[in-house]
């Protein structure tokens, strides 16, 4: 494998951002051009892979120099990441226009976020992907929200600064398998030290995730965004900050007892209070939102009950069923001028191609069988009732069933015209718009069988399209589900 | 009431970090200034320019071909041993004034000063200007022997262009040059780092003899890629001095 494609996933879209800044009429060409190549790269990165590689910036060997880190669990993201971000840039291509530099910034960046090796070189592609982020918002063309993003996203980027120096002065490294080395050779309890650091790097991720409470900017920022800020923002952004939260936790979070209570709380708290806010909401993109902020937390929480592939599983249902979702919730707001939920019933009655992307797509977030959810939350169950854990399950099925209440009542409602019990015809559905477009019908399309066949396939046959076994990987603790 | 409490909250937290930092029982403490062990840091290997196994003493304007070239060490780190991050924290400065160029975009003119100009102090403006490029420029060309480099270089440049602001209410940099520098330095600093590939194995690897420390023309890349830095600052920082001090024409 020639190990050089893990830094082109960077350097290349880099490049083309600088470049376009010189040939501004090139700039789509550019951005297309590196779209095109990080999803080349991490195809070819992908069925080549044979063992973890590490690569060494400037041929530095670690722990000196910065390095990138390729294994079962980063190659996941960067295919998740670039195949969503090509996905949501072909679907909501008109809003690209000027926005080019910045997007390819955004796709250096969050590559960066999720191979990095390094504590510092995660702060800085945290940093360049939320500044790329606040660029993007202004998009909504209300700069309040866009402020309030930027002040509470500068905070907890210096809150994560803290913590990463705070490390660096305890342990005097940057890496963090280096730093997980030291940590292990201490012949005393290490987690007692760690709580400032571990609670400093947690809150300061905890912004850009989108955990209660420190997502105040979501709403804002979110509830009118289009299709492209909006979707990017609760897929691949989350993606990316999600992953790097998972390695972070995985190698470093060395947590006292008490520690890890406060921080579960925080995390179960979030996925309580953001379905129960989601059921309260009457907007699509609300709704949609807040649903994001409860994954958020659960996967989270899945990560630091130290169950990572249960919450990859969790992570890549979100990521892909929200594209789905959010890219159509944003249409029809574009469309109708609203995205109120009773000013839209039956809409989809209009485009019966696009609900059905949509309606398998909610199917799969709140993880019905036959759909890929379903894989997703039993594994989670199994799990932990593997690790003997019975209250975390228990607070899952409850927030499902809340989950599945809003789900419900948002389909129900886009299908049907009238009141319960009538039959609901297209003609009553005419005020509405859903207008077709080729490009987006396919891409719905194609995403919803992709989730409804990776939910009934038997998974384990699959392992032959790449060389390392992918699946078992994720399905690892499933119990032959 | 509000402020009494936000006070208080941040006097508690400040108390729980200063003690968590200094007063924990741990063996493992927080190493107060000056009192950290060297020996079990990475930075050690910096400063001994030892990372890929070297073991000589390294002597100003005497070691040759040491794996960093430069006598100043941050610059080492800065430009050498980290110079991915450095790359980064280019691409942080390059978005956030993409992102001003982008909200302050359109048809702009100067905004008034609130005392015109005179003669004497256009003139002697123009003056210092030429000593500040010119000290800027020496600033990034010398950041791999003395203190400074790219940043400072740039952001010294910068400072030149604003006094011209100040100094002239008719004066505008123009844009699309700056833009050009701007992009032209950093689509190098990329190259710079393809070239490590290419030539060298790894992304911004050293591909250039890095002859005598002390010397200037010493240090392979460093010197390259600190003018490319200072180039890309000075002219970004410019044009954001730009959108600032000039306001939207109607129509």
């Amino acid at each position: 494998m020639n190990t050089s494609f893990i830094i082109l996933l960077i350097a290349v879209p880099l490049g083309a951002a600088f470049l376009s800044v010189l040939v501004k009429k090139l700039g789509k060409y550019f951005l297309g051009a590196a779209i095109g190549f990080n999803l080349a790269a991490s195809g070819i990165l992908a069925y080549d892979y044979v063992s973890p590689v590490i690569y060494e910036i400037g041929g530095f060997k670690p722990p000196y120099g910065i390095s990138l880190v390729l294994d079962e669990y980063s190659l996941l993201g960067i295919l998740l990441l670039n195949v969503v971000f090509a996905l949501i840039a072909i679907m909501a291509c008109k809003y690209i226009k000027k926005y080019e530099v910045v997007l390819s910034v955004a796709l250096a960046a969050l590559n960066g976020v999720i191979l990095t090796g390094d504590l510092f070189n995660l702060f800085v592609f945290m940093e360049i992907s939320a500044i790329a982020a606040y660029i993007l918002t202004t998009m909504n063309k209300n700069i309040k929200y866009t402020f309030n993003y930027l002040v509470l996203g500068t905070l907890g980027s210096g809150l994560l600064l803290f913590g990463i120096a705070v490390i660096y002065n305890m342990f005097g490294s940057l890496n963090i398998m280096d730093i997980q080395n030291r940590m292990a050779i201490i012949s005393y309890p290490v987690a007692g030290a760690l709580v400032l650091p571990l609670a400093l790097i947690f809150t300061g991720l905890s912004v850009e995730a989108k955990l209660l409470p420190f997502s105040g900017w979501a709403r804002g920022v979110l509830k009118d965004s289009n299709s492209l800020v909006g979707t990017l923002i609760v897929s691949a952004f989350s993606a990316a900050v999600l992953l790097a939260f998972g390695r972070l936790i995985d190698s470093l979070f060395v947590m006292s007892d008490s520690l890890l209570i406060v921080f579960t709380v925080v995390t179960v708290g979030t996925l309580i209070l953001a379905e129960i806010a989601a059921f309260s909401k009457k907007n699509l993109r609300e709704i949609l939102l807040f649903s994001s902020i409860a994954q958020s937390g659960l996967v989270v929480a899945l990560f630091l009950q130290g169950l990572k592939s249960a919450a990859l599983l969790v992570l890549i249902n979100n990521v892909i069923s929200k594209m789905i979702l959010f890219t159509l919730a944003a249409k029809i707001g574009e469309d109708n001028g609203t995205d109120k939920l009773e000013d839209l019933k039956g809409v989809f009655l209009k485009n019966k191609v696009l609900g059905f992307g949509f309606t398998a797509a909610a199917m799969s977030l709140i993880g019905l069988p036959l759909f890929f959810g379903f894989i997703a939350k039993a594994n989670v169950l199994v799990s932990l009732f593997e690790a003997n854990n019975i209250w975390l399950p228990m607070v899952i099925l409850i927030v499902s069933v809340i989950e599945g209440a809003y789900v419900v009542r948002m389909l129900t409602t886009l299908w049907n015209t009238g009141e319960e019990g009538e039959l609901a015809k297209a003609e009553d559905a005419k005020q509405y718009k859903l207008t077709n477009k080729v490009r987006l019908t396919i891409i719905i399309t194609i995403a919803a069988i992709a989730i409804v066949a990776a939910g009934i396939l038997p998974l384990l046959q699959m392992n032959d399209w790449f060389n390392f076994d992918i699946l078992s990987f994720l399905t690892d603790g499933l119990g032959g589900v | 009431m509000k402020q009494i409490v936000s006070i208080l909250l941040v006097a508690a937290i400040g108390i729980l970090i200063f003690s968590a930092l200094y007063f924990s029982d741990e063996t493992l403490k927080f190493n107060e200034y000056g009192n950290v062990n060297l020996d079990d840091r990475v930075s050690e290997k910096y400063i001994d320019k030892s990372v890929n196994g070297n073991t000589e003493e390294i002597i100003f304007g005497e070691t040759q071909n040491a794996e960093s070239g430069s006598a100043n060490m941050v610059t080492s780190v800065v430009v050498n041993y980290r110079s991915f991050d450095t790359l980064g924290e280019v691409t942080v400065l390059f978005v956030s004034a993409l992102g001003v160029g982008l909200l302050l975009n359109g048809k702009r003119k100067r905004k008034n000063l609130k005392d015109a100009p005179n003669f004497i102090l256009k003139q002697g403006a123009r003056i210092i200007f030429g000593i500040m490029v010119v000290f800027g420029v020496y600033m990034f060309i010398h950041g791999h022997i003395t203190p400074g480099g790219g940043f400072p270089g740039g952001a010294i440049i910068a400072a030149s262009i604003l006094l011209l602001y100040l100094s002239d209410d008719e004066f505008r940099v123009k844009l699309s040059a700056a833009k050009a520098v701007e992009s032209t330095a950093g689509s190098l600093y990329v190259i710079v780092g393809l070239l490590g590939i290419v030539l060298a194995g790894y992304f911004l690897q050293n591909f250039l003899p890095t002859g005598t420390v002390g010397e200037v023309i010493s240090s392979g890349v460093i010197p390259i890629v600190y003018m490319l830095i200072g180039l890309k600052v000075g002219s970004e920082l410019s044009s954001v001095i730009d959108g600032f001090l000039t306001e939207e024409v109607e129509g």
